[in-house]
């Protein structure tokens, strides 16, 4: 192996590892966080995190345990998510690590950009995806949980098995906030971006159309778009104003504001 | 009592008492250690005697570089002795086989806990199996994939036990045969003394791989290395070859591993670096976050 071969490997080594455990008689996951790293870039990363944007910290440690913690709190309150089993089954990885339920299906969102779902079952798969989260927000809202809003929401972290829609990948979690709404919003219109990638114009409107309906509470919807647009917190509405300016979002297909133009007209 | 008598059998050779002179000397080992096979009435035993053909000097040189410089226990014969029993009574008491050892022979004109009496097991090594091209391939590579698991429970129990002694220390092709259908172990002269057992399973690892590459060549090693992946039950613990090659825990061995790294013979196909690298390579290819 050549030297930049050998340090190729050592990047990919330092990223999450997710290996099947055979010496279980249950289907299993291990999942090992990453190594640490030790780039300038990986702790200003830490650092702002810390200070800027109010979540947890993306060290492998933290990791750790911001996934068993949010784990914990959905399972309690009766969300879909892998069951945490480490306790049951302890390895030796040598790193933070978790053993987790092995939940056998595909990705909403592989399912949804397959081309092989018929327009009722995919409308009914929104449908679904939005009910739950909607039920999620209500109960986060209501309770002021911030673990129960997901940070990285995404149709690639739902998985379809059977009557099952499981969610997966709580690694970072938002920081406890005032108003957990803020939060809501943040994960609503990230989701429906996720949903109108790839997709064009119409499909994306059919699929919005689907979610809305799905989503259980329209003026809900309503607060979330109007949180991009229309803050009603003036420190908010500056940096949403300045945000909108970056080119990282103009340069992405769907960018959040134009999802949340989008939810606003389509809960009108 | 001695410590070897604790791995008193209830059955093999009733006991006897041997005179060195009545014993065929034809030493079945290499250097150092005599190994003298002998038949009593019921059994075939092989005589180890630890006070082999090499000098009391050369004994503790080796012994100041094991425990000083390498972490291991004492190369003297009496300390190679009661370390080996030591470890075949651990060994057995997880039910792994090794040869039994039988301490109810005593022979005349031998330092007393400078040798040991062992079954006599004729079984197939490991060497010889994999390359008995008389035995299909297929039938040969089913071996290696019942010896995996087996290989892996135990270094299990050594990790949750922190029990080095579970830690083959000369483990290799040689050291392992495959006899009634089942495996058997020897050779536990010496053992580590880390308590860092996960690092010392990762180097057992490398150490068999090292042999699979070095006795049995290139096509055979891919394949052993592909299904070492594949059917090891646990790859985070598969994932300790590379760690205590590139990432050890300690931060003077990391330091002392990056200095060995620029040898020209830990630059070799089968040096212990490469073979981490190469189980490292697959392991992350076989994680469900790549591609």
């Amino acid at each position: 192996m050549s030297s930049s071969q050998t340090a190729q490997l050592h990047a990919a080594l330092s990223k999450n590892q997710i290996w099947p455990l055979h010496d279980s008689d249950v289907p299993v996951l291990v999942k090992v966080y990453s190594a640490p790293t030790w780039s300038p870039f990986q702790w200003a990363r830490i650092v702002l995190e810390g200070i800027g944007r109010q979540k947890t910290s993306s060290r492998a440690g933290a990791r750790w345990r911001t996934e068993r913690d949010v784990l914990r709190v959905w399972s309690q309150a009766g969300f879909d998510v892998p069951a945490d089993l480490t306790e049951r089954h302890p390895v030796h990885p040598g790193r933070p690590y978790a053993v987790l339920e092995r939940v056998h299906g595909r990705l909403l969102g592989m399912l949804l950009c397959s081309g092989k779902m018929g327009e009722a079952d995919r409308l009914q798969a929104v449908g679904r995806y939005a009910a739950e989260m909607g039920r999620r927000h209500r109960l986060a809202i209501e309770r002021g949980e911030h673990r129960l809003v997901h940070e990285h929401p995404s149709l690639q972290h739902v998985i379809v098995s059977g009557p099952r829609l499981v969610t997966i990948d709580f690694e970072q979690a938002f920081r406890p906030v005032r108003d957990v709404r803020v939060l809501v919003a943040h994960e609503v219109v990230a989701a429906l971006r996720s949903l109108g990638k790839g997709a064009d114009a119409a499909r994306f409107a059919t699929d919005l159309a689907a979610f809305v309906e799905g989503y259980g509470s329209r003026d809900g919807l309503a607060a979330c778009a109007r949180e991009y647009l229309r803050s009603p917190s003036p420190r908010r509405r500056l940096l949403w104003a300045l945000d909108r300016r970056l080119r990282r979002d103009r340069k992405r297909g769907l960018g959040k504001y134009q999802v949340a133009a989008l939810l606003a007209d389509a809960v009108a | 009592m001695t410590a070897v008598q604790d791995s008193v059998r209830t059955d093999g050779p009733a006991p006897v008492r041997l005179r060195l002179e009545d014993i065929d000397k034809a030493n079945m080992a290499g250097d150092g250690n005599y190994l003298w096979r002998h038949s009593l009435p019921g059994a075939e035993i092989v005589l180890k005697v630890y006070y082999g053909n090499r000098s009391s000097l050369l004994y503790a040189k080796k012994t100041f570089g094991n425990v000083v410089l390498t972490g291991r226990t004492s190369h003297m014969p009496k300390a190679r002795c009661a370390v080996e029993a030591d470890c075949v009574r651990t060994w057995q008491s997880h039910g792994f086989r090794c040869f039994d050892i039988y301490p109810q022979v005593d022979v005349d004109g031998l330092p007393r806990e400078g040798y040991m009496a062992f079954e006599y097991v004729p079984g197939k090594h490991f060497k010889d199996l994999f390359i008995d091209r008389s035995l299909p391939l297929e039938e040969r590579m089913a071996i290696w994939r019942q010896f995996i698991p087996e290989w892996h429970r135990r270094h299990r129990i050594a990790v949750d036990t922190s029990d080095s002694r579970l830690i083959h220390e000369n483990g290799d092709v040689k050291h392992v045969m495959l006899y009634e259908g089942g495996f058997v172990y020897f050779d536990f002269e010496m053992i580590y003394r880390s308590k860092d057992v996960r690092m010392l399973v990762g180097r057992e690892i490398c150490s068999y791989m090292r042999s699979v590459g070095r006795f049995f060549g290139p096509r055979l090693y891919e394949r052993m290395l592909d299904d070492l992946v594949a059917h090891y039950p646990d790859s985070s613990l598969l994932l300790s070859a590379w760690d205590q090659a590139y990432r050890h825990n300690n931060p003077f061995m990391r330091f002392a591993r990056w200095l060995d790294r620029m040898k020209p013979s830990n630059k070799k196909i089968y040096s212990k670096y490469r073979v981490a690298e190469d189980i490292a390579s697959r392991l992350s290819k076989s994680s469900l976050t790549t591609g």
